[in-house]
């Protein structure tokens, strides 16, 4: 197979699977430390439990957010060489910055959170839980940062055929970042907010230690609707920043191939990528132009014209990224999160008097809540990924400029193979890991 | 000083760090399948490296990121030539990962053993390949004129690499023989023994190591690495007698004193390159050629060097704190 295709499916499997991980150590974190603060100050033991129950389960997780991260960074060069000697200048200082502001922190105080429970004070148990949230997110942002730059590049000039950053602060104050972190943040909260609410809807399910996993259902419950809210605004905001900096990949989202004023927006759609048009779709009226420009009349412009204008700029060549991916990505992303905030409102109904912990119906859909913002979050970063096809560096610099020469596509395919096992063996082991540790006692 | 040569230090610097803190996980690590015939020593040797190993690997991460910011055509030369070895550095580092985290988690007697073996088995890999994946950068690579590795998995192999790959596999378990006998309070016996056999054999490796390099490197070229050589000669046999005396602090001391020369030796014989080409010396990388601009260099050495200190403080403090005897209260 070709070596472009082979490293475009790893890098992807490989992202994927780490992202699982990820937003999962950045949102539970600040659970723990919450539920450890609250512990502390009210010398409550409910919440120390609940801080030590999560506590377990967030460190299974890190571990594997670990492994699989250093993956990440060591991809970059080997499968795209190309592209790390096109923008290492640039990209290289926020991943070199993320480690040394970020991961030692983060690692070497969750090793002093997990074992100094009986030798430390408590005072220094808190700051330590504090540290390693405080880091997790320090690294999200470092890391967008970096994927900023190859979605809206800033702050640097072309010089002998490679980026040189000339202005730090144009790079980390992107306005591609600040709403890319926004939407992070939130998604992360979501995410953990659904794998507290469901872990505590089973444990009252099966009627045990209701006491100590009413408020953390409760709490989950509340912070996940406004980490919903904080995510679609966020999301609205980028999508009427992005018609404007990345008009294609909003054409692709929404599978618009005509330039339309007062464009509609398919709810579904029969995509047809080779003839270029829909077989039908399910549309609101006039929505598409609302959501991008605030307006049921404006002008969106569709793929054909916008593939002209790139050929146009930048020579011939295939502009359009996988438009079916693109678009269903879209639509099971803001699907799930519309399920979310659904199941979340019906359990505030059930919230007075505690009705919920009686309510089977409520506390199953409330398990189902769990897989929900992962698929979600994965959905996200493939819209964002795989509308930027075929750029890597946005206008800058495509895929198949990147792709490492150097290295054979049987390697690859060995590597691809080697990932997927162990990658596979680690899923099944984790998640049996969660459930085992879930079910034990907080 | 200029910032380039700033940059191959403070890289210098990483791999010093975590090929001595991540040197006791590898060598204790090694021991787990062999050492520990009882379930309690074992989990004591586990919980030896537990609380450490990912924070270790952050030093090989940050190395990493350093190498892609300062000097990213080095960056992008060695990761995508020396693919598979580092395919099988990632998945050797994942194995023993995993294995240290859900060996502690479960219950039953095959599982332990079969994660014993995948603590024991990533710990050998990954040090071994590291090792020569250095050692090649010295020794020199197949590079052509637009600075791509021309070679396969094979051409990273040569009397000089295979003997430092294993002279660096004897050494970190005689170092994690070290570190466990200070950290145990009782089983030493064996610790010891294997500690002795070790040592031993890494000083005889090492003298055959320097033989090949002065065959097929600049060692002998460069009275700086001429210097450190000698001395690190000096620091492992210094290193070995107060072992064999007595193990104590100051034996891990020497360890930490034998990594810096070993890596003064080798990165002083490359100044100033950072990947020589065995094609023709021209294309070798240096610090100038493939490095980043200087205003990058400079935005990231502002960085480095606020954040370092702070780095550098927390770590030997939680090293400090937990550096005390092991208890019977442990989680593994």
């Amino acid at each position: 197979m070709d070596i472009l295709v082979l490293s475009r499916i790893q890098f992807a499997v490989t992202t994927i699977f780490h992202f699982l991980f990820v937003p999962l150590t950045i949102g539970l974190s600040v659970y723990v430390a919450v539920f450890e603060t609250i512990g502390y100050i009210k010398k409550e033991v409910t919440y120390n439990k609940l801080a030590g129950f999560f506590g377990k389960l967030f460190i299974i997780n890190y571990a594997i957010g670990v492994v699989t991260g250093i993956v990440q960074e060591f991809e970059f060069g080997m499968n795209w060489s190309g592209y790390a000697r096109f923008v290492g200048d640039v990209f290289g200082a926020p991943l070199a910055i993320e480690a040394l502001s970020a991961f030692f922190l983060e690692s070497t105080f969750l090793g002093v959170w997990i074992f100094g429970k009986n030798r430390l004070p408590k005072k220094i148990q808190v700051m330590s839980i504090w540290l390693v949230a405080i880091a997790s997110n320090i690294s999200a942002y470092w890391i967008l940062v970096a994927n900023s730059f190859m979605q809206e590049p800033t702050g640097y000039e072309i010089k002998d055929g490679r980026a040189v950053m000339t202005d730090f602060f144009a790079l980390i104050f992107n306005k591609h970042v600040a709403l890319q972190f926004f939407h992070t943040f939130m998604a992360a909260i979501v995410t953990a907010a659904c794998f507290v609410i469901g872990i505590s809807a089973y444990k009252i399910l099966k009627q045990k230690e209701i006491n100590t996993f009413i408020p953390a259902f409760k709490i989950g419950v509340v912070t996940c609707i406004i980490g919903v809210l904080g995510v679609a605004m966020a999301g609205d905001m980028q999508g009427k920043y992005l018609v404007i900096n990345q008009p294609m990949k909003m054409a692709a989202v929404e599978a618009l191939w005509d330039t339309e004023k007062s464009a509609d927006f398919s709810i579904i759609a029969g995509i047809d990528e080779k003839n270029e048009e829909k077989n039908f779709s399910l549309e609101v009226p006039g929505l598409l132009s609302f959501l991008a420009y605030g307006n049921f009349d404006s002008e969106v412009q569709g793929i054909k014209d916008l593939q002209k204008e790139y050929e146009a700029t930048y020579g011939e060549g295939n502009y359009i990224p996988p438009v079916t991916i693109t678009f269903w990505s879209f639509r099971f992303m803001i699907g799930l999160a519309g399920l979310m905030i659904l199941i979340c409102l019906l359990a505030v109904l059930k919230m007075k008097n505690n009705k919920f912990i009686s309510t089977k119906w409520l506390l199953i859909l409330s398990i189902c809540l769990i897989p929900m913002p992962f698929i979600s979050n994965s959905c996200g970063w493939v819209v964002t990924e795989v509308g930027r096809q075929p750029w890597i560096v946005y206008k800058l610099l495509t895929v198949d400029q990147a792709v490492s020469k150097s290295v054979s596509s049987g390697w690859v395919l060995v590597s691809l193979i080697g990932f997927i096992l162990i990658y596979s063996f680690t899923s099944v082991i984790t998640i049996g890991l969660m459930i085992k540790t879930a079910k034990k006692e907080a | 000083m200029d910032l380039n040569i700033l940059w191959f230090i403070l890289i210098a610097t990483l791999f010093c760090v975590y090929f001595f803190l991540d040197g006791m996980d590898f060598g204790i690590g090694m021991m787990v399948p062999f050492l520990g015939k009882t379930d309690k020593l074992n989990r004591k040797m586990i919980y030896a490296i537990g609380p450490t190993w990912g924070a270790s690997e952050v030093w090989l991460l940050t190395a990493g990121g350093a190498m892609f910011a300062a000097f990213p055509g080095w960056y992008a030369t060695m990761f995508s030539g020396f693919y598979p070895a580092l395919f099988l550095l990632l998945f050797a580092l994942i194995v023993r990962g995993i294995s240290i985290e859900f060996r502690g988690k479960t219950t039953s007697a095959n599982s332990k053993k079969a994660y014993n073996t995948g603590i024991g088995f990533g710990n050998f890999l990954a040090p071994l390949l590291l090792v020569v994946a250095i050692a090649c950068l010295l020794r020199g690579v197949p590079i052509d004129e637009s600075q791509e590795y021309t070679g396969t998995l094979f051409s990273l192999f040569s009397p000089f690499t295979l003997f430092a790959g294993i002279t660096g596999i004897a050494y970190f378990i005689y170092h994690g023989a070290v570190v466990l006998c200070l950290k145990l309070s009782d089983e030493i016996k064996e610790t010891r023994e294997i500690g002795k056999k070790a040592g031993l054999i890494t000083i005889i490796l090492l003298l055959v190591t320097t033989v090949f390099s002065a065959l097929e490197t600049d060692i002998f070229k460069k009275p700086v690495s001429i210097v450190a050589a000698i001395v690190m000669l000096i620091l492992i046999i210094l290193s070995y007698l107060s072992f064999l005396k007595k193990v104590g602090k100051i034996t891990v001391i020497l360890n930490a004193l034998f990594t810096v020369s070993v890596i003064v030796t080798v990165f002083s014989a490359m100044f100033p390159r950072v990947m020589v080409s065995d094609t023709s010396d021209e294309y070798s990388l240096t610090i100038y050629n493939i490095a980043s601009g200087n205003y990058t260099l400079t935005v990231i050495s502002v960085v480095t060097l606020t954040l370092l200190p702070i780095v550098i403080g927390y770590t030997l403090w939680t090293h400090y704190i937990f550096s005390k005897k092991l208890n019977e209260d442990i989680e593994y």
